[in-house]
């Protein structure tokens, strides 16, 4: 066949392959759009591979048998030359009489070679690309589709973090967290941490009452409000960072102390002030021992880098002051008064001062709890918190003390009913609930808070008979208040 | 090369002929294609028109611009066949003595013009068939072939039906073409009335002779046919046929009986000759339809319906090709 010939045939067999390759990943586009919107709505779970096979195969399959069928023969190539270029067969005598000889024959060929040569392969073998094109676009578009919708579980989500929750605090709240206010501000806290989470409280009343309008607003809030407060309380609870200091030291005596303060045990501190005055201050030459004390005080203030205005602060400094008056004056004209009046004195400022800062620790868990609980936010909503806690997370006391934590000694037996320091047990935050409104298991402390404010609806709207309000109120309050523990 | 240089010669040849034409007749130039490609092809013609419209002028100059002996028999009901092909003549040669010998007829000529053959008898007109379906004349058991090329021209007077035999379908079939003469339009006979004003003779000069007539037979004869062209003509002819099977809803509809494989082989040899009159090496579709009228309106008969529906043999044939077109693609 001549140059112009297979300039044509060329053309077609190009045009076939991009009509088969476009047919075949038109429809490979389809299936996979398919097959991902069954999967996005779980109507159908298909693992990834599988998906893939399923849709690259039929493609290929499809783009060979495309290219197949629109691949032309020398006998059809010659008729779609005739019919695109009105060429009066032309072509298809040219390629029927390929193996003949003659001269009209060769003349024909010549002539005809000659035109399809000097004509053009414009519009030639490209039949139906444009409607071709139009379906792999859709298809296309189709498989984009598919992949940019949410599925199920993504438009749950979509719907839950793009609808905003209206909220507004409730009577309830609104009372509970006047009633916690007064409970600070009545409390035995220090001064300026007490006036400081009373500020703090009473912003966050403010807030939730007059400028919050939705659940999120709220929750953020009430965190910022609970951080404030645990600042407020690691900023005035010195004890932990000056006993560590002490702690350090070589000195005998100057670790007792340190343990002493450590313990935070306000009622202890006399017995074990007074064991180390005994063992270790009760000597002829107490002078320079008393000098050496003072200066590993102040040494191990200085180096907890905490403020120096709080009550423990004062208390330690005004001891180290006492103490360098007894190493100064030798304190043996006295015979041992001195120094027994600076240890006296310095118990009575430590048992203020550790008092202050265990209430300060008491008020700042209650604080914490009650927020957490009345407004519903879990502990994994909490940023890092407890910062200045012993790391077994107790509050004052050891191990052996009858007032630790039950999660914390294997041993104990963890009740239904409670939990706490001291002789004050709290409701359990350790059992679970079914809650109806969630259907899952929850956190007995989640779920309180809710049925709480369930049942003060109920009352406000008349629904609970005054003898059960009582009954209902007393459960409440053992709950949220605690109750004496009577064993 | 020398194919090539045969087919320019074919070319000109043509263009001669159609030039010298021009000079006499006005107008018509379908007329004169199909006539021109008739007597390459080596047919006859049947030339339907009413009187004054150039058809013996056409026949006369035709003769002339191909330099082949002429002859005009005009049909009478009278006229007797042997009055066409010749007879036996009884002679006194010069001691005397009585001999018989042929004296030949009108039809021993190159280009006969068979006028108003529709006048004769059929038994004149079944003696003129003959010679021009075999080219030779028996007479008295003796049998004198006409020299080649042989083309009659033959006449049909639309107008006057009366007393005139019409000719049967058998012997219609034996002309390759039946063509139309139309009457010219103004233009055409504002020519006309000039150039007979200055002389009423045919002023076309000898363009090719009778054996350029072959040779250019011959070479049209070699140009190729393919065989989806063929099945093409096959299909158009077989599809007049109401009686088969397989055939088109127009012949079922409009014809009676449809046209004769005469047909078929008559659309294939006109349609390479003109294609290589149009300058083509191939035949192709184009060129069977362009002869499906000529060759097929004599040779087949429209029913009442088509005349019902005031449908010429023309319109019927038309509808037969758009269908054959259809059925083709």
């Amino acid at each position: 066949m001549g140059e112009g010939f297979k300039k044509f045939k060329r053309k077609m067999c190009v045009g076939a392959w991009i009509r088969g390759s476009l047919l075949g990943v038109a429809v490979g586009c389809v299936i996979a759009a398919v097959l991902t919107t069954l999967s996005k709505f779980e109507i159908l779970t298909i693992d990834k591979i599988i998906m893939l096979i399923a849709s690259v195969a039929p493609a290929v399959a499809v783009a060979g048998i495309v290219v197949l069928v629109l691949m032309p023969s020398e006998k059809r190539a010659a008729k779609k030359i005739d019919r695109a270029l009105n060429f009066g067969e032309r072509a298809q005598t040219m390629v029927a009489y390929k193996q003949h000889n003659g001269p009209m024959i060769a003349l024909q060929r010549v002539d005809a070679d000659n035109r399809l040569s000097a004509a053009t392969t414009r519009g030639v073998g490209l039949r139906g690309i444009v409607a071709i094109t139009v379906a792999f676009v859709l298809a296309a578009a189709m498989l984009v589709t598919a992949f940019v919708i949410p599925g199920k579980a993504e438009a749950l989500d979509d719907s839950n973090e793009e609808i905003e929750i209206p909220w507004a605090i409730s009577e309830y709240q609104r009372v509970a967290l006047e009633d916690l206010i007064r409970e600070v501000r009545e409390s035995e806290m220090e001064q300026e941490a007490k006036d400081s989470t009373v500020d703090t409280l009473e912003d966050l009343l403010y807030a939730l009452t007059k400028v919050v309008e939705t659940e999120s607003e709220m929750k953020e809030t009430v965190i910022a409000a609970i951080v404030d407060v645990d600042l407020i309380s690691d900023n005035a609870n010195t004890y932990l960072a000056i006993s560590r200091k002490m702690l350090e030291s070589e000195d005998d005596s100057m670790q007792k102390l340190g343990k002493i303060i450590e313990l935070l045990d306000p009622l202890s501190v006399r017995d074990k002030m007074d064991v180390l005055y005994v063992s270790n201050f009760m000597v002829s030459d107490v002078a320079d021992l008393a000098t050496a004390f003072a200066a590993g005080i102040e040494l191990a203030l200085e180096g907890a880098m905490t403020d120096n205005e709080i009550y423990l602060n004062i208390a330690l400094y005004n001891f180290a002051d006492s103490l360098r008056l007894v190493g100064s004056d030798g304190d043996s004209s006295n015979d041992g008064l001195q120094t027994d009046n600076a240890f006296a004195t310095a118990c009575d400022d430590l048992v203020d001062a550790l008092s202050y800062q265990k209430t300060n620790l008491e008020m700042r868990d209650k604080v914490i709890a009650k927020l957490t609980e009345l407004f519903g936010i879990k502990a994994d909503e909490l940023p890092d918190l407890n910062a200045n806690l012993p790391s077994d997370g107790n509050v004052g006391g050891d191990k052996n003390d009858e007032n630790v934590k039950p999660e914390d000694d294997e041993d104990e037996v963890v009740s239904d009913g409670g939990i706490g320091t001291g002789n004050i047990i709290y409701g359990s935050d350790e059992s679970y609930i079914y809650d109806p409104e969630k259907k899952e298991t929850v956190l007995y402390g989640e779920s309180l808070g809710a049925y709480h404010g369930k049942y003060l609806e109920d009352v406000l709207s008349g629904q609970i008979s005054d003898e059960f309000k009582d009954l209902l109120d007393a459960y409440f309050d053992v709950l949220f208040s605690g109750t004496e523990d009577k064993e | 090369m020398e194919n090539m240089e045969r087919v320019a010669a074919f070319s000109q040849k043509i263009a001669a002929i159609k030039e010298q034409l021009a000079r006499d007749v006005v107008g018509q130039q379908e007329i004169i294609d199909n006539v021109i490609i008739a007597i390459i092809a080596g047919g006859n013609v049947l030339l339907e028109g009413v009187p004054g419209v150039g058809k013996t002028r056409l026949v006369r100059s035709l003769a002339k611009t191909l330099q082949l002996p002429f002859s005009r028999i005009q049909f009478t009901p009278d006229l007797m066949p042997s009055d066409v092909t010749g007879t036996n003549i009884v002679e006194k040669d010069d001691n005397g003595k009585l001999n018989t010998s042929f004296r030949k007829g009108p039809i021993f000529a190159n280009l006969v013009l068979a006028d108003e053959i529709n006048r004769a008898t059929p038994k004149t007109q079944s003696a003129m068939l003959e010679v021009m379906q075999e080219h030779k004349v028996t007479v008295a058991g003796e049998t004198y072939k006409i020299d080649e090329p042989f083309f009659v021209l033959a006449t049909e007077n639309p107008v006057e039906q009366d007393g005139t035999y019409p000719l049967p379908e058998a012997q219609m079939d034996r002309f390759v073409f039946k063509l139309l003469m139309k009457f010219p339009n103004k233009a055409e006979l504002a020519d006309i009335v000039r150039m007979t004003q200055i002389t009423m003779e045919e002023t076309a000069e000898a363009s090719v002779n009778g054996e350029e007539i072959m040779e250019m037979r011959a070479l049209a004869a070699t140009v190729p046919v393919i065989g989806d062209v063929l099945n093409y003509a096959i299909n158009l002819v077989s599809n007049t046929h109401p009686e088969l099977d397989d055939t088109s809803v127009t012949a079922k509809k409009y014809i009676k009986y449809g046209a004769s494989p005469r047909a078929a082989q008559a659309l294939i040899t006109c349609a390479k000759v003109r294609a290589l009159v149009n300058g083509n090496y191939n035949v192709s579709y184009a060129d069977i339809d362009a002869l499906a009228c000529p060759v097929l309106r004599h040779r087949i008969k429209v029913n009442y319906t088509a005349v019902n529906e005031r449908l010429t043999a023309d319109d019927v044939i038309g509808m037969l090709v758009r269908e054959n077109k259809k059925l083709s693609k």
